[in-house]
């Protein structure tokens, strides 16, 4: 028989501990297990630590001591509320780790001879993908998190006209996220479940310019022409949803990016032709909504 | 019997009076005339622009908006809230696009396709942002200038009363002798630099005078 015990402490540590036990007849209706019979147990030395009694797994590493004294206050400095609905009164348990992973502030989709300017050198208005995992199956995106960072390191371009038939680039922003362990009830039940959610809590000021968005226009009544050598840019107020991206502990979110003063996103029209600019799911000057600015002049639908 | 002079009491009858005189007014001035009102979905701040050569048509599609009151809205008018020297408004018109796609961002042309006068428009149903209008006006712009638009203010009634809503908007064009849709305005390095904040741009304008 093999016996795993699992601990949780009261500050939140996990410890596991496993050993076989085997036991033996020693007469009618009596059986003594292998451990503890001194006669029938094993001598194991203190060393010996391999074959069948493994000894005692850590599975999280020693806490720092400003990490202890946080644990025992009972509370962990995580910038956020927790996973959201339906769970509700969670509490920050432990901070498994951060990784840094790219969210895609813009996915320009763009035809040739336009050309677009995208400034985005703060925070404030972006609202990022928050997942969560509750069950051990996997991320779901649960809710949003936002943080202010600024950063003179971000996007000030403009790109373009270029001669290929499209462009295409995600512009993206490196982003330190954190998984972490929530104690957490629900209306229903006092729990407790925990879950694990993994959410963006800092800009290390790294910018990348790669992938290959694809960005459609299904509807007519959403591409809206752009005369000869004029520029539009965008709604103030509005904000634009953008493709999920990064891997952060497996998890992938997207982000919505809202446009400010400091926050800007236009394209201007370089050829002798009127051409449409398209949202893909909304107006491309003020919904929530990817951008395509479209090479043909009179098509239908792409 | 005398009665006492009490000044306490003195000065808060007259401070009544001043309140019931100011209050009246303000009231008298605004029932039933233009307030500001919130009927119309938001969407502050954007922008458009361009050279253009002088005396041609420049317009710009920039507000587009839907019906998120309670009750029906129709159209009155429209007016620019600054105007720089130079520039000519051409008129305002309301559309909703046709087949081909909605209505232009900017075309150079006025009057637009499709447009009526904003009085003759179809009243805006309540609570619906899906079948939006845009309001359009156009600009023409003298030789060797430039400068911009700031600001549309839509007139309509509601519930049989006339209010007004302001919005951001932001049209620039300049003078060229020759339309090239590659060159920037003279004196730009980019366009681009025209995007600015436009309670700022305003600001700026009205200290000048």
């Amino acid at each position: 028989m093999d016996v795993m015990l699992f601990i949780e402490g009261h500050d939140g540590g996990w410890a596991v501990a496993m050993d076989s036990v085997r036991f033996v007849n020693a007469g009618p209706g009596a059986w003594v297990s292998k451990l503890s019979s001194e006669k029938l147990a094993p001598h194991v030395p203190a060393h010996d630590t391999d074959g069948e009694r493994p000894t005692v797994i850590r599975l999280q590493p020693p806490v720092s001591p400003a990490e202890q004294r946080r644990r025992s206050a009972g509370v962990l400095n995580v910038a956020s509320g927790g996973p959201g609905a339906p769970y509700t009164g969670c509490t920050a348990l432990y901070r498994e780790g951060t990784v840094n992973a790219n969210r895609t502030v813009a996915d320009i989709d763009m035809g040739r001879d336009w050309s677009f300017r995208l400034e985005y050198q703060e925070t404030q208005t972006t609202s990022w993908d928050v997942g969560y995992d509750s069950d051990g199956k996997g991320w779901t995106v649960g809710g949003t998190h936002s943080f202010t960072q600024s950063s003179s390191k971000g996007f000030n371009a403009e790109v373009g006209p270029f001669p290929e038939e499209y462009y295409r680039q995600s512009y993206q922003v490196e982003l330190e996220h954190a998984k972490i362990l929530w104690r957490c009830a629900k209306q229903t039940s006092p729990g407790p479940f925990y879950v694990r959610t993994v959410q963006p809590e800092r800009w290390t000021n790294g910018t990348y310019n790669q992938g290959d968005p694809h960005v459609i226009c299904p509807q007519l009544e959403n591409r809206r022409p752009v005369a000869i050598g004029t520029l539009a840019w965008r709604d103030e107020g509005s904000e634009s949803r953008w493709s999920a991206s990064g891997d952060a502990f497996g998890f992938k979110g997207g982000a919505a990016v809202g446009y400010t003063k400091q926050i800007r996103l236009g394209w201007r029209n370089h050829t002798r032709d009127p051409r449409y600019l398209c949202g893909e799911s909304g107006d491309p000057f003020k919904d929530r909504t990817r951008v395509i600015a479209l090479i043909d002049t009179t098509g239908g639908p792409v | 019997m005398t009665r006492r002079f009490r000044p306490v009491r003195s000065v808060a009858v007259l401070g009544l009076a001043a309140f019931i005189v100011v209050g009246g007014a303000f009231v008298l001035r605004h029932r039933g005339n233009e307030r500001w009102g919130s009927a119309l979905e938001a969407g502050d701040g954007g922008g458009a622009g361009g050279p253009l050569v002088p005396g041609a048509p420049l317009s710009f599609g920039l507000v587009t908006t839907g019906n998120v009151s309670d009750d029906p809205v129709q159209l009155l008018s429209a007016r620019l809230l600054w105007l720089d020297p130079g520039l000519k408004l051409l008129g305002f018109a309301a559309s909703r696009g046709d087949a081909t796609g909605g209505v232009p961002i900017t075309a150079r042309e006025w009057p637009v396709p499709n447009g009526v006068a904003l009085d003759r428009f179809a009243p805006l149903a309540p609570h619906d942002t899906l079948h939006r209008v845009t309001i359009v006006f156009g600009l023409t712009v003298e030789p060797g200038r430039e400068g911009k638009a700031l600001g549309v203010v839509v007139r309509y009634r509601q519930n049989g009363r006339s209010r007004e809503q302001l919005f951001k908007q932001q049209a620039f064009v300049c003078a060229v002798p020759v339309l090239d849709p590659n060159a920037n305005c003279p004196g730009h390095a980019t366009d681009f630099d025209v995007a600015k904040d436009f309670d700022a741009e305003l600001a700026a304008r009205r200290h000048k005078g």
